[in-house]
């Protein structure tokens, strides 16, 4: 609190303590519930050995490049999505901060619900709750799942965990980046390495495991001539690098000014997928048992992604397992955790966002924004149609969102207002990996070409074809409408006076050459 | 397992494993820079 009221007085800004705990908070931020139980299902059916040619290509190419950029202007314009942004390229950009924040903001309504079925799950895994039949149980049992629409029948199994989620992520969030964030990173991300290794560890030495890890990892080589494999390679590294949506815009503002940006970037970037690599080990391992147990091929299992992995498979192969209860709970603990490291970056892009707009404390942000957000989350998500309106709106926030956000940084920062070459001098200034022309070529040209061919794409095949058979008009509401409510906010939001006098007072730091050519031809 | 499917186990490991445990030992070895540029030190400026 009285930091807050210190910050708001002109005190400086929050920081990390040093390196190692922005380096395992970015970690614990890109790695969520995509590398679980997304990415082992991606790469079986993209082309399985041969995947890691496109994924890694996407790696260098994308991935890594653009969390460099967002790194480079959180750190050099060491604000707020919104605020950095601003300060980069005046309202126009500053809407765009907005625009991202508005989706963490949605992101982060659905993602505490998942992380609360993640959470009934760990419970549940002591007795094998779920019984003979998870499928039945998870829709019927657990969740109520109704028709599509809105209701306002509450689901207690739901309710009570997605209360209890809000509550701990508010609580960390609102004791600050240093004695919150950083310190429940430095806690579960080790906590979850752990557990997970111990999964992996024993996934290993289940009967059948070799099955599961011959069909991940045996090369498909045709599949590399299919674009689609890449589009996928691009977007699993795109969704899994927690880039684009503010958050690691946010994360580097917190580093101090002479900080290093692109070594840590790197090192955060390949732990992120070393974390890929192992589960899609040992979440093939285990399929491979199941598999085995049924006397059929992996090839012929379903349900090998998503929500449908983690909450019907794996209950489904737990409750076959010897030792199932401790393999269930390790499982869902991991989910839990990984979820839980990311969620919390979500919200600070959030919280960072008002409280430098309105000039809020810290404990008002946390309680004015996280408030809102827990009541929105609970009475969308924790009734009988939770279900499908997540299934949506998470399709059309990363999809749209997140995509549509990455496309318009990409053209308006380096194509619109040229900022390439200060941001390459920035990060290679403070940095001990130096990077290139090369660097604006793939940020400005690649991935403006890759990410906004998913895009039109998507929407293209959204608008021709629907999603997942659901009515129009539900689609309408809790898809295009969700995008529409991100739109609105990033507008109305920009359009809010900042409640600071400071705004425009501020120098970037380290000055360029072309600073003080500017400034010796102005004498 | 078989033989192929072995060896793309391994290759991804060392690839990607490998690429996490260079940029830790390079990141270990040279932690931050030397020589930055003049300024920077105080953070009011820079809220």
């Amino acid at each position: 609190m009285a930091a807050g009221k210190a910050r708001a007085a002109g005190a400086p800004r929050e920081q990390w303590t040093g390196q190692v705990g922005f380096i395992l908070s970015a970690i614990g931020s890109a790695v969520g519930l995509g590398n679980i139980w997304r990415f082992p299902g991606v790469a079986y059916e993209n082309g399985g050995g041969a995947f890691l040619i496109p994924y890694l290509v996407a790696l260098l190419t994308a991935g890594i490049p653009i969390l460099f950029l967002d790194y480079a202007i959180g750190h050099r314009f060491r604000g707020s999505a919104p605020l950095s942004l601003r300060r980069l390229g005046g309202r126009t950009l500053e809407g765009l901060g907005w625009f991202q924040v508005a989706i963490a903001f949605v992101i982060s309504l659905y993602y505490t619900a998942v992380i609360a079925w993640a959470l009934s799950y760990f419970v549940f895994s002591f007795d094998l709750r779920w019984g003979a039949d998870p499928a039945a149980f998870f829709q019927g049992d657990y969740l109520n799942v109704g028709e599509p629409g809105f209701s306002l029948e509450f689901v207690p199994g739901v309710l009570i965990p997605l209360v209890l989620v809000w509550i701990v992520t508010l609580f960390v969030l609102g004791s600050g980046v240093a004695k919150g964030l950083q310190r429940a990173n430095v806690i579960f991300l080790p906590l979850l390495l752990v557990a997970f290794l111990v999964l992996v560890l024993r996934a290993l030495f289940l009967p059948g495991a070799e099955l599961g890890l011959n069909a991940l990892f045996t090369p498909n080589w045709a599949a590399l001539a299919d674009p689609n494999v890449w589009i996928a390679a691009y977007s699993q590294i795109f969704f899994s690098l927690s880039i684009a949506f503010g958050i690691m815009i946010t994360y580097a503002s917190y580093r101090a000014r002479r900080a290093n940006l692109t070594g840590p970037g790197l090192v955060v970037a390949f732990a992120n997928s070393s974390f890929e690599i192992l589960a899609g080990i040992g979440v093939f391992a285990t399929l491979g048992f199941f598999a085995a147990q049924q006397g059929i091929l992996v090839d012929d299992l379903e349900g090998l992604t998503g929500v449908g992995l983690s909450f019907i498979t794996f209950p489904a192969i737990v409750s076959e397992m010897p030792g199932g209860p401790f393999f269930g709970i390790l499982f869902f603990g991991s989910l839990t955790l990984a979820g839980f490291t990311s969620l919390l970056s979500v919200l600070q892009v959030v919280s960072a966002g008002v409280q430098e707009k309105f000039g809020l404390t810290r404990l008002q942000a946390t309680i004015g924004m996280g408030g809102t957000a827990a009541v929105l989350s609970v009475l969308l998500f924790s009734t009988t149609t939770g279900l499908l309106a997540l299934d949506v709106v998470d399709n059309w926030a990363n999809n749209i969102g997140v995509v549509g956000s990455a496309v318009l940084t990409s053209i308006l920062v380096i194509w619109v207002l040229r900022k390439g070459p200060e941001l390459q001098a920035h990060l290679n200034a403070v940095s001990t990996f130096q990077v290139g022309k090369v660097w604006i070529a793939l940020v400005g040209v690649v991935a403006p070409i890759v990410l906004g061919y998913m895009l039109i794409s998507r929407i293209v095949s959204l608008v021709l074809e629907g999603y997942g058979g659901l009515p129009g008009g539900y689609l309408g509401v809790f898809g295009w409408g969700t995008i529409a409510l991100i739109v609105i906010a990033a507008v109305v939001l920009t359009l809010v006076p900042w409640r600071r006098s400071d705004l425009d007072r501020f120098d970037t730091w380290p000055p360029l050459a072309s600073d003080s050519q500017r400034k010796e031809a102005g004498r | 397992m078989t033989p192929l499917a072995i060896v793309f186990l391994v290759i991804s490991i060392v690839v990607i494993w490998g690429g996490f445990a260079l940029s830790t030992i390079a990141l270990a070895r040279r932690p931050e820079r030397t020589d930055y540029p003049a300024g920077g030190e105080g953070e009011a400026e820079g809220l």
